[in-house]
């Protein structure tokens, strides 16, 4: 197998932005990052840092406000932002399923599970009958850990907690066995111990099925416990990725420094406030010029006011955009 | 939700929300530059004012038989033309609206004002009195318009002004359920805890912190409230409830013009244009009041 | 769920029985004359033997009581001016038109407002949007007898395509009444509806729909709409009475013998027990909507319908929940 064909989805050059009162609001500024057959990709940055914006971008899922100005996903060679109606309907969830942060808000409350998982699998298998697609939803509801799944199907969204709404996103997304599962911050609103559970069991079902996951969220934690790669986005950039070990162990950018120093250490000083980056996070209306970070960079030099960092190549994967490199 | 935020933000002090006059001025400047807000206004207001200036307008009145001009089409003379009864119609439009206009206008003030008190008192002092206003409330709006309207004006004898009290009356719980619900949500903002907490006495805390809260909703309740009353009360008229010959009312001119709708339709065709175009105006003026009040803006 | 709905329906009784009470008391202390002060029956003393046979002459107590008695055991709503001709007979015969043109005229506010206000949502801010906006503004700030005067001028008169006279063998002698009602009711009901409709297509579930690869229309269509209903289905309750002031301007306007007309006549004649018997069936029928609103509203909105199904069971599906979570 030749290097290119064992990347799944390449993002490259992605840019969106937002119609806003203000005027237009630069989510996302020319991201690219890739998913490899089989592996996990973090996705790493602050809230509202343009993760989910670059990632919904690619799903087609925006709403009317944002435009895509530049940039293509290609999936398996397929430009997927320019796929038609029915091209991307047939796609989405066959080849690439998302889960969400808030499960609960992302079920329709007035189907029972059982219709909603139904539905999907009829949707992408038009020829299958309702009992066949029954079982195999209750098949999919046992092996995300409900029990009873008979039962459960004929219930709806809001007799389940949080964590079994996220069992049943899960197995929702997974019914048609997609190639890549997008995992939008799915444990965020979640209690640590069903964060755990949950993370647990989407570690279990990606070694299984073998297929490649891309999941952003906020906390190096979930990322070391579960990544294969990392991607560190800094107000709608790029500004390093590599290997989840070369990260942890060389950061390169002083932002993914600064993420870093923000995992609470059980060794830590009792009675210390947590640390924090200083100062606010980037403005998405007025971008700064130069670098994104410079405002709140430790190292910040004349250079990074004036012109953004090019992307250093460190080691193999693992690149940064900093003037310090 | 802007206000709502900057409210909790502020109430940690104790504070008010924000100075009033800026509200107000802001209101302003935003609803003069909603050009159909703006027209809507217009136009209603000098409907009114031609209405109240009839006598100067016409040198028709409203009751003066002509038997040998009947439905005379519109000339020098009569602008407008004449009815079934040789009457000129434009005077009859104009004195008519006069009759519709005050009970329509007249009935909501007077809704309004009783609404706003017994919704004060309800949503203030709460307790036993709240519950009982509150279901008496629920029960009057449960009961159709007409019936009570109807109901109120056979008790108290036909009549106009008797039909006006009867329609605020109706419209009365509108008013103090909104109030109510209003009052019971502010009450509950952390500034007026705190404004109680220091011992403000209760005038005061309504009349300076919960009267300006309340009149954004209050004032926009009250456009549409103009605009059901203007239909209600034609429709009345058309029925035959509350107006006696030969007064003139919109709704009732048009009862009479309808055995001559189809050879004569004009004065039906002109009592109805100038229904809607009274109430199509106040919908606007009160579409744009509510886009100028809300604080999500546009 | 049934249990729930035979309460309700009992609950009708006390809320008929005290709608009656307070009419019963404006009529009798208020308005004092009946029909017998009217200057066609002169006076006399045989007359007033009648009326003292019919009971005219009881105190009010004993009237009130005996009203109620009548009403709730023997289906009775005793004599027009307490003389005159059997109230029930002629109830029982207006009840049908009155039926018939409300529940037209509320179907075809529905059949009209819903899939306007619908497609004003999807399409907003766009020609079509606007143009639904207008057109609902407009005839919703027209009085009901001024469109029933134009569409009898448009279909009657101009077209000769519509019958003016109801009768029951056409159905396509109900359009202009209906649409005479209705035009009323549309304009809220399309606005609700496109409010309802924004505000669902903005949920993060739409999404979620979406992203698992569902057709767009079945995103619209049947998961938004469904849920769309939901504070609509809440309103119908409000939409009948709002509408029943249409239907007494369309009996007046094609002369149906109705409620309502029968009501205005009465009014007319100071007979009370017309009045009241009018009152009453209008009570009833919009009691009786707001018991069918609940349903339909429990019926489209599954948490209100485990809701109504017991406590116990509510209770049961909490412990199995906290057993799942647990295990």
């Amino acid at each position: 197998m030749d290097i290119s064909s064992d990347i799944l989805l390449e993002v490259r050059d992605l840019d969106v932005s937002f119609q806003s009162r203000q005027g237009e609001v630069r989510a996302v500024n020319g991201i690219s990052y890739f998913v490899r057959r089989g592996e996990v990709l973090g996705l790493v940055g602050e809230s509202g840092g343009g993760k989910s914006v670059g990632v919904h971008a690619v799903m087609s899922l925006l709403g009317t406000s944002a435009r895509i100005n530049a940039g293509s996903a290609l999936f398996e060679g397929r430009d997927i932002l320019r796929l038609t109606r029915r091209e991307l309907a047939s796609f989405r969830g066959r080849e690439v399923s998302m889960i969400f942060q808030n499960p609960s808000s992302y079920l329709d409350p007035v189907f029972t599970i059982g219709r909603q998982m139904v539905e999907t699998v009829r949707a992408h298998d038009k020829g299958i009958s309702k009992e066949s697609a029954r079982a195999l939803s209750e098949d999919m509801l046992r092996s995300v850990g409900i029990r009873d799944p008979e039962r459960r199907m004929r219930q709806y969204p809001f007799e389940f907690s949080g964590g079994m709404s996220q069992r049943v996103m899960i197995a929702i997304a997974l019914l048609c066995k997609p190639k890549l599962l997008i995992a939008d911050e799915p444990t965020t609103a979640l209690d640590v111990t069903t964060q755990a559970q949950i993370i647990q069991l989407l570690k279990e079902l990606q070694e299984q099925s073998g297929m490649a996951m891309l999941y952003i969220t906020h906390n190096f934690g979930i990322v070391a416990e579960l990544c294969d790669r990392v991607s560190v986005i800094c107000g709608g950039y790029i500004v390093e990725q590599g290997l989840t070990d070369d990260i942890f162990y060389h950061a390169a950018h002083p932002y993914t420094q600064a993420l870093l120093k923000l995992i609470p250490r059980i060794d830590s000083p009792k009675n210390e406030t947590p640390p924090s980056i200083e100062g606010p996070p980037v403005e998405s209306v007025t971008l700064p010029k130069g670098c994104i970070f410079h405002p709140r960079c430790p190292c910040c030099m004349d250079v990074c006011r004036q012109n953004a960092p090019p992307q250093t190549a460190l080691e193999q994967d693992h690149s940064a955009s900093c003037w310090l490199l | 939700m802007k206000t709502r935020t900057a409210d909790n933000a502020n109430s940690a002090a104790g504070l008010r929300p924000a100075a009033p006059s800026s509200i107000w001025g802001d209101f302003l400047r935003k609803l003069c530059k909603n050009k159909t807000a703006v027209a809507g206004f217009i136009v209603f207001v000098s409907v009114c004012a031609a209405c109240a200036l009839a006598p100067y307008l016409t040198k028709w009145d409203y009751h003066t038989l002509d038997t040998e001009n009947v439905f005379a089409p519109p000339s020098r003379e009569h602008l407008l033309g004449t009815e079934y009864l040789g009457r000129d119609i434009l005077a009859r439009l104009l004195y008519g609206g006069r009759v519709t206009l005050r009970i329509t206008l007249v009935s909501t003030s007077l809704a309004a004002v009783i609404g706003c008190l017994i919704g004060l008192a309800a949503g203030y002092f709460r307790g036993r009195a709240d519950f009982f206003i509150s279901h008496l409330l629920d029960i009057l709006a449960s009961i159709p318009v007409f019936l009570l309207i109807i109901v109120t004006e056979t008790a108290f004898g036909w009549g106009r002004g008797n039909f006006m009290y009867a329609m605020a009356v109706a419209a009365v719980p509108q008013f103090a359920r909104l109030v109510r619900a209003s009052v019971m949500n502010i009450i509950s903002c952390t500034y007026i805890e705190a404004a109680r907490a220091l011992g403000v006495r209760h005038s005061k805390i309504i009349l300076r912190h919960i009267l300006h809260n309340i009149a954004p909703p209050l004032i926009i309740r009250f456009t549409s409230g103009v605009a059901e009353a203007l239909i209600i009360c034609t429709i009345m008229g058309y029925l035959g409830v509350g107006i006696n010959p030969p007064t003139p009312e919109w709704g009732a001119l048009a009862f009479v013009s309808k055995s001559y709708m189809r050879s004569h339709p004009l004065l039906i065709i002109l009592s109805s244009a100038v229904i809607a175009v009274c109430v199509i105006s106040v919908n606007l003026f009160g579409d744009g009041l509510r886009d100028a009040l809300d604080p999500r803006g546009t | 769920m049934t249990k729930y709905i035979i309460k309700r329906i009992l609950m009708i009784i006390p809320i008929v029985l005290g709608v009656i009470l307070i009419l019963f008391v404006l009529l009798y202390f208020l308005a004092g004359s009946s029909i017998r002060q009217m200057p066609i029956f002169g006076g006399g003393d045989a007359l007033d033997k009648i009326f003292t046979f019919f009971g005219a002459d009881d105190n009010f107590i004993t009237k009130y009581i005996r009203y109620c008695y009548n009403i709730l055991f023997k289906l009775d709503f005793g004599r027009a001016g307490d003389i005159g001709f059997n109230v029930t007979r002629e109830l029982k015969y207006r009840i049908r038109n009155t039926l018939l043109l409300l529940g037209s005229g509320v179907g075809a506010t529905l059949l009209i407002g819903i899939p306007a206000g619908a497609y004003a949502a999807i399409h907003k801010n766009r020609i079509g949007d606007r143009v639904i906006n207008l057109v609902t503004l407009l005839f919703s700030s027209i009085p009901n007898f001024s469109v029933a005067f134009f569409l009898t001028l448009f279909f009657a008169v101009y077209l000769r395509i519509l019958p003016v006279l109801i009768s029951y063998t056409s159905p396509k002698a109900f359009i202009m009444p209906a649409l005479t009602i209705a035009l009323g009711g549309v304009a809220s009901i399309a606005r609700m509806t496109r409010a309802s409709m924004l505000e669902t297509l903005e949920q993060p579930y739409i999404i979620a729909l979406r992203s698992k690869g569902l057709r767009e229309a079945d995103v619209v269509y049947r998961h938004a709409m469904k849920n769309a209903l939901v504070p609509i289905v809440s309103a119908l309750g409000g939409l009948v009475s709002q509408l029943l002031l249409g239907t007494l301007v369309v009996e007046h306007f094609f002369s149906v013998p109705g409620l309502g007309s029968l009501m205005m006549t009465s009014v007319g004649m100071r007979d009370h027990n017309t009045i009241l018997g009018c009152a009453a069936i209008l009570t009833i029928i919009l009691t009786v909507t707001n018991i069918i609103t609940d349903i339909l509203y429990a019926f489209i909105n599954p948490q209100i319908r485990l809701l109504y199904a017991g406590k116990r069971a509510a209770y049961r599906e909490k412990g199995r929940r906290n057993e799942d979570e647990n295990g």
